[in-house]
């Protein structure tokens, strides 16, 4: 469960924005306002993800509508930039420097002093957990080193926001773990951070908050389940093992508010489907706690993620 | 046979860099899944059971055929779907597909009519006849499987098959590649970073770490068996009920993440104490369920990281 | 949620014995250039020469006075010289991108993964290569030995000149042998066609420059070897029994050829491969 975020300005604001290119349309009349905190943002492959991106980081400029970061609108405001960290899909560096190097050297551009970018570079690599290759050429990196380095860049600053496309890719399990556990704890501390990123189940342990962008327009936005709740033609569908599960489904059966559209057995359980999840959960509470028809060992709802979310909404 | 590959001592140098040292190992029938940090030798390991490399030391045999004698029998029935692009310039997919097909043996006619089943097969079955440059990151991926599969191989190589693809797609590939291994009875070794893939697909796994087998065997006993915890997700007053377990002697963790682990102590008796708690306070149960470790669990373990 | 209805069957047809890949290789190489019409025309150019020469033997049959159309077994190496140009741009059309191409779009770990050794890759390109130069070469060459005895009516220039044959032919090979190979190496080298065109015509007439200028200064052709051109020359005129024309000896001469061949092998033994080789 999320905790409410106390500060309620939006960190991106977005209001009747539209981007073309010639007569590629890239962003189609778009308002969204993405909280505070860590948002998942994931869309198919062309629908205006990348656009959206490089409209918030300044690199676009919208053909019509406002854009406004962190308070400010982004376009040409330098002053904001220094409050933002990017950390860009695409692959490319000064193969010939050291990690080190080029984190200083990209820190210094943002007007830090020598000593202040040393010890902020050293800091941000450490942070991504690359100081023991800080002082080997980047041409030498293996691809997950590449993409943490990439990360160092993007934080070394220290900043509000930070924008992460498709951050862990190339890393190994381990490295994916420890930077999914990077983002919660900055979000924790109160930095926000949107991170673009096909890989949903990932998404899903760095945050219950996604926007769901599609055809070039916002398809949904806000929390997982609640988004899921909202999606009428898709009944909750609940798996319930049980010990006696044809006995269970009787009961359901008995229960008209309960909702039950529809079931299905399978090896130990019984899938039901139903209209009003709220009654359906308490009373399976309710019959697990008093193990009045057997006991009750698992209850999980087998589509109520964000792999189905997606898959519903994105035709 | 019980193995489609086999390594036997097998050590590879590049340099001063000891790629393999020693390795002894063995994939299943089926699908085995192939991880390991970023250079624990993965994908020598793959380079040189295809031929790419020679090993220093050791014996290698895939399909019951020595990988030093007897090279090219072996490629025949294998199909290789390499991590990055591939592809040959200047053909549209039918082309490059069926010219697969006939440098791996089949006559014309039968190459082309395999490339038109197997493109259909992958999804790319209305964009054949265009240039494959002209593709997006999606249907590269899948001509290059399509590509591994024109000649009917007994086993496939398959590495990071879902790169770069959305989640749509990802999920076409894997559902493809879990047909091939469960339904279609083609063996597969899959290398990917991305575990739930590997468990979704895949029935045993071979870790390596730093040039050596770090663990093998089938997924499910590696996990082990499940113990007191479980996975547990409400509805409700989540700060009061979790309040309430503690001071029934629930121990709790990752309460901020979707879903948390409860360890229910021997003297609570099982998780329907978990039940009762929650219909006691009023709370609804959305997710319940043994918490069981999960294959990256193993793979911590395996190389020593907590 | 399978999405797809043609579901995957298995082959049970027939599949050919190891070996034959590099006629694939090379007839699909083949292939992609006839189909350009461009290069067609091209084609077309390179039989100009034979043309004017069929109609010089057609003359010279009929007209036996005009004493200076008369073939000799020189018309023939003369023929063969003139086609080094067309030999030249076939060998940067064709040769630049053979294996340049696959290397930009890392098409070789899809070919080494078949059942093909690294030996029948090459030969397949270089069979491409060799198929055209040959076109340019060698079959008009012999062509145009057919049209005299046949203008003539009889075999007297042949039973004349019975060493033509093989001159023809052992000429033509070396013609072609170093031409494939020199590019088809330097198109390893590279994942840019261009580039590689470029490489190969700066070679050409970069040696050709230093030979030149070499020898304005010294005034002797003794350092002819220098200029690749010269070495091709120098050992045709000697198969053609008439004196070399520059002041090698024409087995230096041959033994630059050679010496290029075989560097061009090993250089394709080297970068043909599944994996960069690490150094």
């Amino acid at each position: 469960m999320e905790a409410v975020a106390t500060v309620s300005r939006p960190i991106v604001s977005a209001e009747h924005v539209s981007k073309w290119y010639g007569q590629v349309i890239g962003l189609n009349d778009v308002s969204v306002s993405v909280p505070p905190g860590v948002t998942g943002l994931l869309g198919p492959n062309g629908a205006g993800k990348s656009t959206f991106m490089k409209l918030i980081t300044g690199q676009l400029r919208p053909s019509k509508g406002a854009i406004k970061v962190l308070g400010e609108p982004i376009w040409r405001n330098p002053k904001i930039y220094f409050q933002i960290g990017f950390c860009p899909e695409q692959d490319a560096f000064y193969e010939r420097m050291t990690g080190l190097e080029w984190v200083r050297a990209l820190v210094r551009l943002n007007g830090l002093g020598e000593k202040e970018a040393d010890d902020a570079a050293r800091a941000a690599l450490a942070a991504v957990d690359l100081m023991e290759a800080a002082n080997k050429k980047i041409g030498a990196y293996s691809k997950g080193m590449r993409q943490r380095v990439k990360m160092a860049q993007a934080l070394v600053h220290d900043p509000q926001l930070l924008i992460l496309d498709e951050p862990l890719s190339g890393m190994d399990p381990i490295g994916r773990r420890k930077t999914i556990r990077l983002i919660r704890d900055w979000g924790r501390a109160g930095k926000s951070i949107i991170v673009s990123s096909h890989i949903l189940h990932e998404i899903e342990s760095m945050t219950s908050n996604i926007l769901l962008i599609n055809n070039g327009r916002i398809l949904a936005e806000g929390n997982i389940h609640q988004i899921r709740e909202l999606i009428d033609k898709h009944p909750h569908s609940v798996y319930v093992r049980a010990q006696d599960p044809r006995r269970v489904a009787r009961e359901f059966l008995e229960n008209p508010e309960d909702d039950v559209r529809s079931m299905r057995f399978e090896a130990g359980a019984v899938v039901v489907e139903t209209g009003r999840p709220d009654a359906f959960y308490a009373r399976v509470t309710d019959m697990a706690a008093t193990g009045e028809f057997g006991t009750i060992d698992e209850v999980t709802s087998p589509d109520d993620n964000l792999q189905a979310v997606f898959q519903y909404l994105v035709k | 046979m019980d193995a489609v590959v086999q390594l036997d001592g097998v050590t590879v140098i590049y340099g001063k860099n000891q790629a393999l040292k020693n390795v002894t190992a063995k994939f299943a029938k089926g699908a085995v899944g192939l991880l390991g940090p970023n250079g624990a030798g993965k994908s020598t390991m793959l380079k040189s059971l295809l031929g790419f490399v020679k090993p220093d030391q050791g014996r290698m045999t895939v399909l019951d055929l020595d990988v030093a004698q007897a090279p090219l029998a072996i490629r025949a029935r294998i199909g290789y779907m390499p991590e990055s692009d591939a592809h040959i310039p200047g053909m549209n997919a039918v082309s490059f597909v069926a010219y697969c097909g006939q440098l791996a043996g089949l006559p014309a006619t039968d190459a082309m009519q395999r490339a038109h089943e197997v493109l259909y097969y992958v999804g790319l079955g209305e964009a054949r006849y265009r240039n494959v440059e002209t593709y997006s990151t999606g249907m590269k991926q899948r001509i290059k499987l399509a590509q591994a599969l024109v000649h009917d191989p007994d086993l496939l190589f398959l590495d990071e098959p879902t790169n770069g693809m959305d989640p749509k797609g990802r999920e076409e590939m894997l559902e493809l590649v879990r047909d091939l291994g469960h339904n279609k009875g083609v063996s597969l070794i899959l290398s990917s970073h991305l575990l739930p893939d590997v468990e979704y697909t895949c029935d045993h796994v071979v870790v390596m770490d730093k040039g050596q087998i770090a663990t093998q065997g089938p997924i499910n006993e590696l996990k082990g068996p499940a113990g007191r915890v479980y996975e547990l997700r409400i509805k409700g007053d989540l700060r009061g009920f979790l309040d309430l377990l503690a001071q029934q002697g629930m121990q709790t963790q990752a309460t901020d993440e979707d879903v948390m682990r409860v360890f229910v102590p021997d003297a609570l008796g099982n998780h329907q104490a978990i039940f009762k708690a929650a219909a006691g306070f009023g709370v609804q149960v959305r997710h319940l369920r043994p918490s069981l470790p999960t294959l990256e669990d193993v793979f911590a373990k395996a190389i020593g990281e907590e | 949620m399978p999405i797809h209805d043609q579901s995957y069957r298995h082959y049970g047809g027939g599949r050919a014995p190891a070996g034959r890949s590099w006629l694939v290789i090379a007839w699909a190489g083949i292939w992609t250039f006839l189909r350009k019409r461009a290069f067609l025309g091209v084609l077309l150019g390179t039989q100009i020469p034979f043309v004017i020469r069929a109609v010089q033997m057609w003359i010279s049959a009929n007209y036996p006075q005009a004493s200076m159309v008369t073939p000799s077994a020189e018309t023939f190496r003369a023929f063969l010289e003139q086609q080094s140009f067309w030999v030249f741009v076939i060998t940067v059309y064709v040769g630049a991108g053979l294996i340049a191409n696959d290397r930009r779009a890392n098409a070789l770990q899809i070919y080494l993964s078949k059942p093909l050794m690294r030996s029948e890759y090459i030969l397949g390109k270089l069979a491409v290569l060799f198929s055209f130069l040959t076109i340019v070469t060698l079959v008009p060459a012999l062509l145009l030995l057919l049209l005299k005895v046949l203008f003539d009516g009889n075999f007297t220039f042949l039973k004349n000149n019975l060493f033509v044959i093989p001159a023809i032919t052992i000429s033509a090979l070396l013609q072609v042998l170093l031409a494939s190979f020199t590019m088809l190496a330097l198109s390893s080298l590279s994942k840019s066609a261009r580039y590689v065109g470029i490489l190969y015509v700066g070679i050409t007439f970069f040696t050709s420059a230093i030979y030149g200028a070499l020898y304005a200064i010294t005034g002797s052709t003794r350092i002819s070897w220098i200029s690749i051109g010269a070495n091709l020359e120098q050992v045709v005129d000697v198969i053609f029994r008439l004196k070399p024309r520059y002041a090698t000896p024409w087995q230096v001469s041959l033994l630059v050829i050679i010496g290029l061949i075989v560097v061009s092998i090993s250089v394709l033994e080297r970068r043909v491969r599944g994996v960069e080789v690490v150094t």
